[in-house]
């Protein structure tokens, strides 16, 4: 393609390309990359400006491909995706000419033995322009070139503000690609926005391209073959297309083609029909309205009940924003280089694309604020010309993209109304976003609140009824605790994930930043007062469920914090190993093996920070510390003893009740104890701790004389050791639900064992 | 001509026809109060619907026009009730450089009478009228099917925007005139909105349209 815009720098593709094939990385760690925004950005040119980034299209290649399925685990190879790509374009190249030359040009195959006279490209009778019998191939052709002309009115209003776009050679390509698709997807055909959708595509392929001479890799000059740039962006496109074309369906099925799909003739219409309430019965609706309706009406109502009635309130259709929203991908949401790294996430999670959905539930919660408080007008109008979003306040913030992945991925996880919230605050705190909904529902909800609280969230009825003081008090304060608990669960992380940018920079830093990790693993002691989010968690509409939902919230914030900690005690370590001069010990060698394996800790602990894995390795995190264990425990191998042995080390004067953990009572008696009131039939096997240590954690079964003690510890506290205590027993080898929103039925029987307030008692 | 909530009346106004007819431009030169060639001559085709308001004068009454907009290609059965619910105008636009559009006309007619309210406003509009070496369509062949079926007649060019705004004054006056002789019917015996006939979607006009006699 001469002329084009834009040019490709060698270097930074090849950076790309080793990046991606020859670093090691696993495909889990790309696509973390990837949903990051770290993928390219650092092996790519230098300006995130335009999107001029390198590589894009072969980590596209690479997510999309269907031949190999990801292996997890396993390293991408560059072999496996040729082969792919190999295939792919002569697929492409067959059927450019099959579907794009005219008839009497494909005449010139030879006749081949055994086919009849009758064929009907060799019978003059069928086979002429002018024939009217059906099976004449020159009626399909020039259906076809009615299609094309279709095609090519809206790719010549691609991107009209990119000049690439306006280049003949550009367009023609395009809309062949959009033919050679319509011709072999007849059900759907060609309809407007699959130009849209492709115009990306080719735009990053082609940047990528490099001619036969380029002096690369050689797997790298036929993955990114400027000759083949048509047939790789057909191949992206057929990929993409495979999770967004039931979004363009817009006919009725032929009930013949439902027939040899389905079992039986009735299935397709029993199970479609609905009834309209305008139209009578229609026996078909169009699968983009379906979703666009999952998204609105049960997604966002899960999550949002308020914003969800605002809109239902108003009358708003979802498929008025949806359609454009889904077919598209976004792009005439967000500009060129925007969508690109949006796309960039949702190829690498998952090629059906089936985040997409939940992207729109958190550009909902975006605009959440105008939805609320404006007319149908201007909801309308803030739905179908989405704000472009402004700068972050903060330097290092994730771009307002990743942010919207990371949402929409947490929005998947656990769909409840408190992660709603959290990435409210994340969009206020971090885009600067206005929450101020109106204040008129405000108050009167207060009121309700109290009486509600009962049923609405962590304390059992009966309890409330019992009015037992060390009930009663209970009673009070959660609800309080939990929202600030939540909240600042959040802003640790945005904490954390600053200080863990310091801590990939240099081990020299290490020491400074480990006082911001103790600290913020205290932090739930420290002030509570400015927490604003209370609105959000004081709704009236507050559904029965919630209670579960915010537990799960709590819990995850709670594994955060708990992996920081260890997180935190492992580079305790670390740093000591580091700093330990060598003339001041005798073995220098074990000295300097065990600053190798202490740095070998350290990269894991960079990748569990960046990767953020469900569980821990213990043994990778703590591997140089086993060395020195005293001589006499080397010989255990539990998984508790490096780090009690860790902590004694370390804190010498501490007694940390997680080193006694290991032989407590398991969580599941303690709830039963405190919900059921029967504290006294089973005391607390207090033995096992020292007496202060024992108040503090099982504030519950306490009595009258523990009233000050729980005075002066805030809920939070409570809270937190509870949780503490028997997760240390069991974090080495079951990690907690930390993402198990999604098994609903299984998440409700672990936070049976791992609910600390007894709110599950309730269920 | 203020926006914002101050108004006496909102109508619903959709436009249809044909993709590539210049619907989103007819719209986007009304909503912007272009005068001469101050837009990009490239516009993206509509994908679902594009929805704008804008507030004009008529007779002395501020009326809201919500401009609705929609992608030519399929008649969206995804969005077509939620397009046409409270519609109380209609540009119909087809290309004078383009016969196929014109003929067309005749079945954007069969849907408005399919989808929408029996008593909508319809304007025939025959856009890109700068491009008069091209013609197709002649303007008397145009005029006179309007009048068979009762409808208004225009011709526009949104590139040079002329009789765009005029398109759209003629269309709301229209609306407007109906609407108040509705009230105004309907104050003799009831002073509540009209609640068939031409439908408003705000409750705004009907009190007042009960009120001002």
């Amino acid at each position: 393609m001469e002329g084009t815009p834009v040019s490709t720098s060698e270097s930074a593709l090849t950076e790309a390309f080793r990046r991606l094939f020859s670093s090691g990385l696993s495909f889990t760690r790309i696509k973390d990359e990837a949903l990051n925004d770290r993928l390219l950005s650092k092996a790519g040119s230098n300006s995130n400006e335009a999107p001029s980034i390198s590589g894009r299209s072969i980590a596209w290649k690479l997510f999309l491909a269907k031949h190999e399925p990801l292996q997890s685990s396993s390293t991408p190879r560059a072999a496996s995706l040729l082969d792919g790509l190999r295939k792919s374009r002569q697929r492409y190249t067959r059927l450019l000419e099959e579907k794009t030359k005219p008839p009497d040009k494909r005449l010139a195959e030879p006749p081949t033995v055994g086919k009849t006279v009758t064929d009907s490209t060799r019978n003059v009778n069928l086979n002429n322009p002018l024939s009217l019998h059906n099976e004449n191939p020159w009626s399909e052709w020039f259906a076809g070139l009615e299609v094309k002309q279709t095609i090519s009115q809206d790719v010549e209003r691609t991107f009209p503000d990119m000049p690439f776009f306006r280049e003949a050679e550009i367009q023609n390509q395009l809309t062949n690609i959009l033919f050679v698709y319509s011709a072999t997807h007849s059900r759907i055909g060609y309809r407007q926005g699959m130009h849209e959708l492709l115009a990306p595509l080719y735009y990053a392929v082609n940047f990528d391209a490099v001619g036969e001479h380029a002096s690369v890799e050689h797997e790298l000059r036929e993955i990114c073959s400027r000759d083949w740039v048509a047939a790789d962006a057909w191949a992206l496109f057929d990929a993409v297309m495979d999770g967004v074309s039931s979004w363009y369906e817009w006919r009725e099925p032929d009930p013949r083609l439902v027939l040899q799909e389905q079992q039986g003739p009735l299935s397709g219409h029993v199970n479609l029909v609905i009834p309209d309430g305008r139209h009578g019965i229609q026996a078909w609706v169009a699968p983009i309205v379906k979703t666009c309706n999952y998204i609105q009406n049960d997604l966002l109502k899960k999550v949002d009940p308020n914003l969800w009635a605002a809109l239902q309130k108003a009358g708003i259709e979802p498929q008025l924003y949806g359609i454009r929203w889904l077919r598209l991908l976004f792009t005439r949401e967000f500009d060129m280089t925007d969508t690109m790294k949006l796309w960039d996430g949702l190829f690498a999670c998952d090629p059906s694309l089936a985040l997409a959905q939940w992207v729109c539930v958190a550009m909902l919660l975006r605009v959440r604020t105008e939805l609320i408080n404006g007319d149908y007008s201007s909801q309308l109008t803030s739905l179908l010309r989405y704000p472009s979003p402004k700068k972050s306040k903060l330097n290092d913030a994730p771009t307002h993209t990743c942010l919207l992945l990371q949402h929409a991925l947490t929005l998947q996880m656990s769909p409840n109304p408190s992660t709603a919230a959290t990435i409210n605050m994340e969009n206020r705190a971090l885009l600067d976003i206005d929450s101020n909904v109106q204040e008129p529902p405000a108050s009167p909800r207060r009121r309700p609140q109290v009486s509600r609280q009962a049923q609405s969230s962590f304390i059992p009825v009966r309890d409330r009824d019992t009015n037992h003081p060390g009930h009663s008090r209970q009673a009070s304060s959660p609800p309080l605790g939990i929202p600030e608990m939540l909240a600042r669960g959040l802003l640790e992380r945005g904490e954390s994930l600053g200080i863990n940018k310091t801590l990939l920079s240099a081990v020299s830093e290490l020491k400074r930043n480990i006082p911001d990790i103790s600290a913020f693993v205290k932090t739930p002691s420290q002030g509570s007062s400015s927490f604003p989010l209370e609105d959000e968690h004081t709704i009236p509409e507050r559904p029965p469920w919630e209670p579960k939902s915010r537990l799960e919230v709590e819990r995850e914030m709670e594994a955060f914090r708990r992996r920081d900690k260890r997180l935190g005690e492992a580079l305790g370590w670390i740093v000591d190993t580091l700093l330990q001069d060598e003339e001041s010990v005798k073995d220098v060698q074990a000295l300097r093996r065990r600053r190798g394996e202490a740095v070998e800790s350290l990269a894991y602990i960079r990748d569990v920070l960046i990767s953020d894995p469900a569980e821990l390795e213990e043994d990778r995190l703590l591997k140089g510390n086993s060395g020195q264990q005293p001589p006499e425990k080397v010989g255990t191998s539990q998984a508790e003893e490096p780090e009690s042995s860790l902590q004694q080390r370390d804190r010498p004067t501490v007694i940390e009740p997680p080193t006694i953990a290991p032989i407590a009572p398991p969580l599941p008696v303690s709830v039963v104890d405190s919900g059921s009131g029967r504290k006294i039939s089973r005391p607390p096997p207090a033995t096992q701790f020292s007496p202060n240590v024992s108040v503090a954690r099982r504030p519950a079964s306490g009595g009258a004389d523990m009233s000050q003690e729980l005075a002066k510890s805030a809920p939070w506290n409570r809270t937190k050791s509870d949780f503490n205590r028997p997760t240390t027993t069991v974090l080495p080898r079951k990690p907690p639900p930390t993402s198990s929103g999604r098994q609903d039925s299984k998440s409700v029987d672990k936070s049976r064992e791992f609910d600390p307030l007894g709110a599950v008692e309730y269920k | 001509m203020t926006e914002g909530s101050n108004y006496d009346y909102l109508f619903k106004v959709v436009l249809i026809g044909d993709s590539g007819v210049g619907k989103s431009y007819v719209s986007l030169a009304f909503l912007s109060r272009f005068t001469r060639n101050e837009f990009n001559l490239e516009s993206k085709s509509t994908i679902g619907v594009e929805f704008a308001t804008r507030s004009i004068n008529v007779d002395g009454k501020t009326v809201k026009a919500q401009i609705w907009d929609t992608a030519g290609q399929e008649r969206y059965r995804a969005i077509t009730s939620a397009y046409y619910r409270g519609a109380v105008g209609a540009l119909l636009v087809y290309d004078i450089a383009k016969h196929a559009t014109y003929v067309n006309v005749t079945r954007w007619l069969k849907e408005l009478r399919d989808h929408a309210d029996s008593n909508i406003v319809i304007m025939l509009v025959g856009n890109k009228s700068d491009l008069k070496h091209l013609r197709a369509v002649p303007t008397d062949e145009a005029k006179a099917f309007s009048t068979e079926n009762g409808l208004s007649f225009i011709e526009t060019s949104a590139l040079d925007a002329s009789n765009v705004e005029g398109a759209f004054q003629t269309i709301l006056t229209d609306i407007y005139r109906i609407v108040s002789a509705k009230s105004l019917e309907s104050s003799s015996t009831n002073i509540e909105p009209p609640t068939q006939g031409i439908s408003v979607t705000a409750p705004e006009p009907a009190d007042k349209g009960g009120k001002c006699c």
